[in-house]
């Protein structure tokens, strides 16, 4: 489609694009979608499952025989953006179909893979999950495990643990609690009577935070994201 | 026998309820991934019950976000590792969520292998009847088998 536009034709589209409102952006990304005319039947393809809210299809450029490609009806662009119930459904599906390509095609492993992002790997613009078959010594996804150090770790929790408390909708107060635990199990025993107070501090920041989240600061990190595929 | 992921000795805890765990593990593929398990021992994907599953996907979903926001990560990789062939380490099932960065060390990608068209429809069907025949004719047995069963019994009353 892009290749055989004309510069005019180009400029006209994206002229267009800019003017769309987010409704009709979203509805003009699905009607390039391809997976969107797969489920709508325009596009032919190999089905073994479809229900409600999903349908699932063999990967025409697969990993292995029989990866399945598992993909909301509903368009969607990154996991984020997938409403609760229908991620329950999802995770539901993929449980279900891991085991019958276990016992249909008689694997000893499967992996679920989603890629969110093109620097995660995700290569069409429609939210789905992968069905891997695997067999031993099929050398897929050379994966190698590295250890991190407490310093890393608590860095890292740093990092996300407000996130996680807003996201998971743990209160501040639940969460000074937990903290006062920490400290103990840490060696540090003449630290351990100041540390209540220090934490009092940053627990007073996320309870803003925590609405915030809700807000600009998810949508805006999240869009971007998702419109690196349009 | 003890279980590591049981444990969690060395991983610190994110969350958890009285079902789940969400960990950073001290074994990782990159610095900022985060696991997600269920705090019953259960071994492989095949055995987690549906209520603990949704609570999983359910948590799943929001440490991707959390890890878009809070890692700066550009994209995430979600990996379930199933079985010693699909790469698990551990008998205890669980999920991951991998933050990735532009040229980041990462091998998730794979050469696609394309199939052609009677292969594919052939793989179709042994997956199709994987799916569908255990439970269109165990339902339909049963349904048989417990009217001819509740009929016999009617039958044989005097």
């Amino acid at each position: 489609m892009p290749e055989q536009m004309t510069e005019e034709q180009r400029k006209e589209l994206e002229e267009k694009l800019k003017n769309m409102s987010p409704e009709e952006l979203a509805q003009f990304q699905k009607q390039q979608c391809i997976f969107c005319q797969i489920i709508s039947g325009k596009v032919p393809s190999t089905k073994v499952y479809e229900d409600e809210h999903s349908i699932t299809i063999l990967d025409i450029n697969p990993a292995a025989k029989g990866h399945l490609l598992l993909i909301p009806k509903e368009h969607y662009v990154i996991m984020p953006q997938v409403p609760d119930n229908i991620i329950t459904h999802l995770y539901l599906v993929a449980q279900k179909l891991s085991n019958v390509l276990l016992r249909s095609l008689k694997l000893s492993g499967t992996n679920i893979f989603v890629a969110n992002g093109l620097v995660a790997g995700q290569k069409a613009q429609h939210f789905m999950m992968h069905i891997i078959p695997r067999k031993e010594g099929d050398g897929l996804f050379k994966l190698e495990e590295k250890i991190l150090d407490k310093e890393m770790l608590s860095k890292i929790q740093g990092a996300l643990q407000d996130k996680i408390n807003g996201l998971f909708g743990v209160s501040t107060q639940t969460k000074l609690i937990e903290e006062k635990e920490e400290p103990g199990e840490v060696e540090e025993k003449p630290k351990k009577t100041k540390k209540p107070r220090k934490k009092k501090v940053p627990v007073e920041e996320p309870e803003e935070e925590v609405e915030d989240d809700d807000g600009e600061e998810e949508g805006t990190s999240l869009d971007d994201i998702a419109s690196l595929f349009t | 026998m003890t279980c590591e992921f049981c444990e969690l000795a060395n991983a610190v805890r994110l969350y958890e309820d009285d079902s789940i765990v969400v960990a950073i593990r001290d074994h990782v593929f990159t610095p900022g991934q985060i696991t997600v398990l269920p705090k019953e021992h259960i071994t492989i994907l095949d055995a987690v019950p549906k209520d603990v599953m949704e609570k999983i996907a359910l948590a799943v979903n929001k440490v991707s976000i959390a890890a878009f926001e809070g890692m700066g990560s550009q994209g995430t990789n979600v990996l379930i590792q199933n079985g010693l062939a699909g790469g698990q380490k551990r008998p205890h099932f669980s999920v991951d969520i991998i933050p990735r960065q532009e040229n980041d060390t990462v091998q998730l990608d794979w050469t696609p292998n394309p199939l052609a068209e009677d292969e594919l429809a052939r793989i179709a069907e042994r997956i199709k009847e994987g799916l569908n025949p255990q439970e269109e004719v165990s339902e339909v047995k049963e349904v048989e088998g417990k009217e001819n069963y509740l009929l016999k019994q009617l039958d044989r009353m005097p």
